[in-house]
């Protein structure tokens, strides 16, 4: 464990992504001081539509409306990340609880967790998505509770197998043979052991859903505007190229780096716990 | 093989059972449902929908309704007698709207006699009907996504682990993420936008072949350029998969006896690289078939609307957005089963291939 | 290196089009469609943006329409079978003799049968049709003799003509007997049987449908089409479809989306694609409930009998609130909404009839913007600043004439999901209104949803639109009248309800003699008294717009009519 983490902390390319996902998530949730440093918000309407960056009082400029581009990228932002993170962090918690109990108890239990995990598998994620956020009105939270509630499968079925591989190793035996219970040794010897899996789906499962939520947008059935996210931002923005290009990058743009980090980052942690990795 | 075959076509059953269960569960849980969905005019009145959704059969207890759905009405309320107006009902009341009328028989034969209902929109025709005349054109892309999938993939994947820590390896490893995390609609955008008529003009904006007054599209290949964009956004993402899955395999596969003793016998690397290395490690690349089938179908509802590609994945997202219903349901089925098929395809595949695995 | 369209021609086509058309120039005239995509096609059954295109495209009219003044033509004109009519002394029934030219392209004579079939259809239920409504309009159409039909209606109507044109003529004898199986007939697949400038050619699902140039299309302005066939090319993305304009894979376009409008101006500057604009006929408003929302009422019981609606705690009813409803007008610029919701291609509107109409009255000014009025007329009408120092503080209500002391002013202002122009629209209104202590709460619904809460009129204000009709028809009947005030199925759904305005909007529609002059003076009446009493804000009519590539010989569309001459078009190679 340690050895993975030193050798993760020596990725720079990893350190580079992390360093990068701060910076943004720092941004964006620090919206309200740097709003109060440029003097703007995201709501008021300025005199003039499609002002170009760098116009004085707006940095990056205006959109559509006239509102200020870079405080609706960060409110955006901090749309957009919190229902990456949510989402991916629901889906993990289901995903490991139910992996873990399938595969420990085994079983007729685990038999069912199979069946339902195959049944989810077999139709596109992406569609149950779309028919949940087209027929129930789609918004924020409705997206991360059906992102998190179908979306947890990989991991359960990824933890379920190391689970069933753990519990005959030594360690587990012998933690039984002192009467601990299953909960405990589930939770204090099973689940470390499986922190590699659970970092690397996080990353990339935010990543994916980032995605998702702006495909979701482009097809009509995303986080609906005035609420701003980075998906919708730039589905509405593709209309504007000769108006004002800035407003179609930014929010290209940030989908792009933030995706891009948390692959590197899943990248980067699978090769620091791979033991075959030679050092 | 006929056996296993077998075995796994039942052990699909309970899954599509599930399937079925799952879809239903999310029709039921809409508001408004398809009475709202059929009744769209302002100028239909209350009661006019209230008759309407007795006659769906909306109102009866939810078993009832997905019964119906299973395995058709036409048992559910019939006409013994043979006079055209039904007077034995089981289930369901003779009288849903209440009028002192019996509801005419039951016409539906139910999905499991392959009866998904007639679609609320495209001329209200038969479902299966509206969704075969759709396959050809997903199957065309699928196909050639994946083919360019593994043509670049491969190749790629065992580039980078002979380079492994190289320069080539770490550009392939940033290069299969940048193009996955773009949003596809938006590279879809850009490319049709540099390639396309307004930027360099070298390949068409859309459509599956150019005009054609009567007589379909030519032959694939004759329309290479139209399948060009489509194909390189699906495939992105199947490169990716494919190139990192084949390096894992191929380290994977060099660590193992054979190829030591081949090296120990003193083949060159190269020899010992493509003649033991890779056909073993090729082996593990069946497995990701059923994925692809997925993945296709998900790659598909976003980069046919784009470059309007007349295929299954624009039906799926025009019917939830029209809540079409039976369309819904009805796709969401053919996809279970085409993905349990590309599953299963996979498993044969790689029973073929690999002679260490006998199918059980 | 432009890419050309490669272009597959069937040689019957070919020879065909050759032998009638000496001078024909030919080409393909290519026109995107982004919305649905049509599978089915018989015209008594479907009646959806594509397929009315594709109707008109190759079936004949029963009326003729004067594309240049929209209004229809008591005489002959080109594809349609009436050459006129004549009105009954009682003003009840018209009587239209037929043409005797015209055939089906199986040979079939086109006759009084054909559009007997049609009201037979209508009459029988046996397919419900979006046609039902002529059955409420007309009282009964009659066969006089092959050639002669007589239409009758109950009542004396003015615009009674409009309904009669929904008569379109059908191929009867290519009918099935069971009436019911007409949605399963290959017709509905495949329109084999036409008369007018195209034939249909064929569909592929979801990519295109293709008409073919009729070489027995009688009424031929030039005695041939002038082009080789007209083809509906499906494109979903708005985006693209600009694109794929601009590009030249399409040789017209209709009603791009507003902000691409300044690229094709940019490209006929170029001198690369022609265009014509004009006061479109769809319209968006932000409407007012005036009933209590909380416990929503029809307009009148069984028996005719007036219901009470209750009020509205902010905007109040018909008759109290109108200074309130005034004063919301007012602190908005609906001049720069239109600037920036739709980059300028609307025109602004003064009340519900949009320019194009004929009873228009160009002499009723919009409400002007003027906040600082707003505010004060707020303050007067009983609704003051919490804070007296803070003008955006939320205004509570001292003395209001439509709620209880204390209450806030505060409501919800709803439009539907995806409509960037109309989320543009609340987003600036609730700005705007936010500066003078006017606290709006903005909400997108899903169209379903948003259209059940409209319907079972439970909404504060909302923004939606309407779509006039061609020709357009002036009768307020269904907007603003307490007949169409009913929960669930209504579209007078913010229960306006002004004795007045219903008496003359009445008058109007049914004024012995139908003098269009008369008519016009009532229909002026009728704008001012809704102006004043503001149930609506009227935003603007979104402009239409035309585009053709520089390529299309004989573009010269009029309001709504972008076709009517495309049978002269050629496309140069």
């Amino acid at each position: 464990m340690q050895l993975a983490l030193r050798r993760f902390l020596r990725d720079r390319l990893s350190m580079a992504a992390i360093g990068v996902l701060l910076f943004l998530a720092l941004l964006s949730f620090g919206a309200p001081i740097i709003n109060a440093l440029t003097n703007t918000n995201s709501r008021s309407i300025a005199a003039d539509s499609f002002l170009p960056p760098f116009s004085p009082g707006h940095i990056l400029g205006t959109d559509d409306l006239g509102r200020d581009h870079l405080a609706r990228l960060l409110e955006a932002g901090q749309v957009s990340l919190s229902i990456g993170f949510l989402a991916a962090l629901l889906s993990l918690v289901i995903g490991v609880t139910i992996g873990l109990i399938a595969g420990f108890i085994g079983g007729r239990l685990d038999d069912t967790v199979i069946w339902f995990i195959t049944t989810l598998n077999s139709v596109p994620l992406f569609f149950i998505i779309l028919i949940i956020a087209a027929f129930l009105s789609p918004n924020a939270t409705t997206l991360i509770l059906a992102l998190g509630f179908f979306g947890w499968t990989g991991t359960a079925r990824l933890v379920r197998g190391e689970t069933f591989a753990l519990r005959e190793r030594e360690f587990v035996i012998s933690a039984r043979a002192i009467g601990s219970s299953r909960l405990r040794i589930m939770y204090s010897h099973i689940l470390p052991n499986q922190l590699s899996i659970i970092l690397i789906n996080l990353a990339i499962d935010i990543g994916i859903i980032i995605l998702v939520e702006a495909a979701l947008s482009f097809l009509g059935v995303g986080v609906q505007p005035p609420q701003a996210t980075w998906g919708n931002m730039l589905t509405f923005s593709r209309s504007f190229f000769s108006h004002g290009p800035h407003l179609v990058f930014w929010p290209g743009f940030l989908i792009f780096i933030t995706v891009l980090c948390l692959y590197v980052l899943g990248d980067g942690l699978r090769d620091a716990f791979d033991p075959t990795t030679i050092d | 093989m006929t056996k296993f075959v077998v075995r796994r076509i039942l052990q699909a059953i309970p899954t599509l059972f599930g399937i079925s269960l799952l879809v239903y569960a999310i029709m039921l849980a809409t508001p408004g449902g398809p009475v709202a969905a059929l009744t769209f005019s302002p100028t239909v009145t209350p009661q006019e929908r209230a008759a309407l959704a007795a006659q769906l059969g909306v109102n009866d207890p939810y078993p009832v309704q997905y019964l119906r759905w299973l395995l058709g009405d036409d048992w559910m309320r019939f006409d013994s007698d043979g006079d055209g107006i039904s007077d034995t009902a089981y289930l369901i009341p003779l009288d849903a709207d209440g009028d002192g009328e019996p509801e005419p028989p039951g016409r539906r034969r139910g999905i499991l006699r392959g009866d998904f209902g007639s679609s609320f929109f495209h001329g209200k025709r038969h479902v299966v009907d509206v969704i075969f005349e759709r396959l050809g054109a997903t199957f065309e892309l699928g196909i050639a996504s994946l083919v360019v999938g593994l043509t670049i993939g491969i190749p790629v994947g065992v580039l980078a682990a002979v380079n492994r820590g190289g320069y080539f390896d770490n550009f392939t490893r940033v290069m299969a993420v940048v193009f996955n995390a773009l949003p596809s609609f938006w590279l879809g955008l850009l490319l049709l936008l540099v390639f396309g008529g307004t930027g360099l003009g070298l390949l068409p904006m859309g459509n599956r072949c150019g005009i054609v007054l009567v007589g379909g599209c030519p032959p694939f290949y004759e329309r290479l350029e139209y399948l060009f964009l489509p194909t390189f956004v699906i495939a992105v993402g199947g490169v990716a998969a494919y190139s990192r899955f084949m390096r894992a395999s191929l380290l994977d596969v060099s660590g193992q006896d054979y190829i030591r003793t081949a090296r120990a016998k003193g083949l060159s690397g190269r020899m010992v690289w493509f003649r033991h290395g890779l056909r073993n490690a090729l082996i593990p690349i069946a497995t990701l078939l059923g994925p692809t089938v997925t993945g296709v179908l998900s790659g598909a509802a976003i980069t046919e609307q784009v470059f309007s590609w007349p295929g299954v994945g624009r039906l799926v997202v025009s019917s939830i957005t029209q809540k079409d219903y039976p369309t819904v349901m009805a796709v969401v089925m053919f996809a279970a089963i085409a993905t349990i098929l590309g599953y299963l395809l996979s498993d044969m595949l790689y029973a073929l291939i690999d002679p260490r695995i006998r199918l059980r | 290196m432009k890419f050309a369209l490669r272009v597959t021609l069937v040689l019957v086509v070919l020879c065909m089009s050759s032998l009638s058309a000496m001078a024909q120039e030919g080409g393909i005239v290519v026109r995107g469609n982004a919305g649905a995509d049509p599978t089915a096609f018989d015209p008594l059954l479907i009646n959806e943006t594509v397929t009315s295109d594709i109707h008109a495209l190759i079936f004949p009219d029963l009326l003729s329409v004067d594309p240049a003044t929209a209004s229809i033509v008591n005489g002959p004109g080109p594809n349609a079978l009436a050459t006129g009519w004549e009105l009954s002394e009682d003003g009840l029934t018209y009587t239209f003799s037929l043409r005797e030219d015209m055939y089906w392209t199986d040979g079939e004579q086109i006759d009084a049968d054909d559009v007997m079939f049609v009201w037979d259809f209508i009459q029988s239920g046996a397919v419900p049709t979006h046609l039902s409504f002529v059955a409420d309009e007309i009282a009964n159409v009659e066969k006089i003799d092959n050639f002669t039909i007589a239409v009758s209606f109950a009542e004396a109507d003015c615009d009674a003509i409009n309904s009669i044109g929904s008569l379109e003529p059908y191929p009867s004898h290519i009918a099935p007997e069971d009436l019911t199986t007409m949605p399963d007939q290959e017709f509905n697949q495949n329109l084999y049987v036409s008369s007018g400038p195209y034939t249909f050619g064929e569909v592929r699902p979801a990519e295109s449908i293709s008409l073919l140039a009729n070489p027995d299309y009688v009424d031929a302005e030039m005695g041939f089409v002038n082009n080789d066939a007209f083809v509906l090319l499906n494109v979903p993305d708005l985006t693209v479809m600009v694109e794929r304009f601009l590009a030249g894979e399409l040789s017209i376009i209709s009603g791009p989306q507003e902000a691409r409008r300044a690229e094709i101006y940019a490209a006929e500057e170029e001198g690369r694609v022609q265009i014509y604009t004009y006061p479109g006929n769809s319209w968006d408003y932000l409407a007012f409930n005036l009933a209590d929302p909380a416990n929503p009422q029809n307009a009148t019981d069984e028996d005719g009998n007036a219901i009470d609606q209750g009020m509205h705690p902010v905007f109040g009813s018909t008759e109290v609130g109108r200074d309130v409803r005034r004063a919301l007008n007012l602190a908005l610029d609906v001049d720069d909404i239109i600037e920036r919701a739709t980059f300028g291609e609307g025109t602004r509107m003064a009340s519900h009839l949009v320019p194009a109409s004929w009873a228009f009255d160009p002499t009723i000014e919009p409400i002007p913007s003027d906040p600082a009025l707003a505010a004060q007329m707020l303050t007067d009408a009983g609704w003051v600043n919490s804070d007296p120092d803070d003008p955006s503080s939320v205004r509570v209500c001292q003395g209001c004439a439509t709620a209880e002391d204390g209450t806030e002013m505060r409501f919800v202002l709803n439009t539907n999901e995806e409509n960037a122009r109309r989320t543009a629209i609340i987003t600036i209104a609730q700005e705007s209104w936010d500066k003078i202590g006017v606290k709006a709460d903005i909400q997108t619904l899903e169209w379903g949803s948003y259209r059940e809460a409209l319907l079972s009129q439970t909404l504060d204000a909302y923004v939606i639109g309407w779509r006039n009709g061609y020709p357009d028809r002036p009768d307020a009947t269904q907007l603003f009248t307490p007949a169409s005030d009913v929960v669930g199925g209504c579209s007078n759904c913010m229960s306006y309800d002004n004795p007045e305005f219903t008496a003359i909007n009445e008058q109007a529609r049914i004024l012995p003699g139908c003098s269009i002059d008369e008519r016009k003076a009532l229909y002026a009446e009728a704008q001012r008294i809704i102006q004043a009493d503001t149930p609506y804000i009227f935003m603007f009519v979104r402009n239409g717009f035309y585009a053709a590539g520089s390529e299309v010989n004989g573009f010269d569309p009029f309001p709504s009519q972008m076709l009517w001459n495309v049978d002269t078009w050629s496309i140069a190679q």
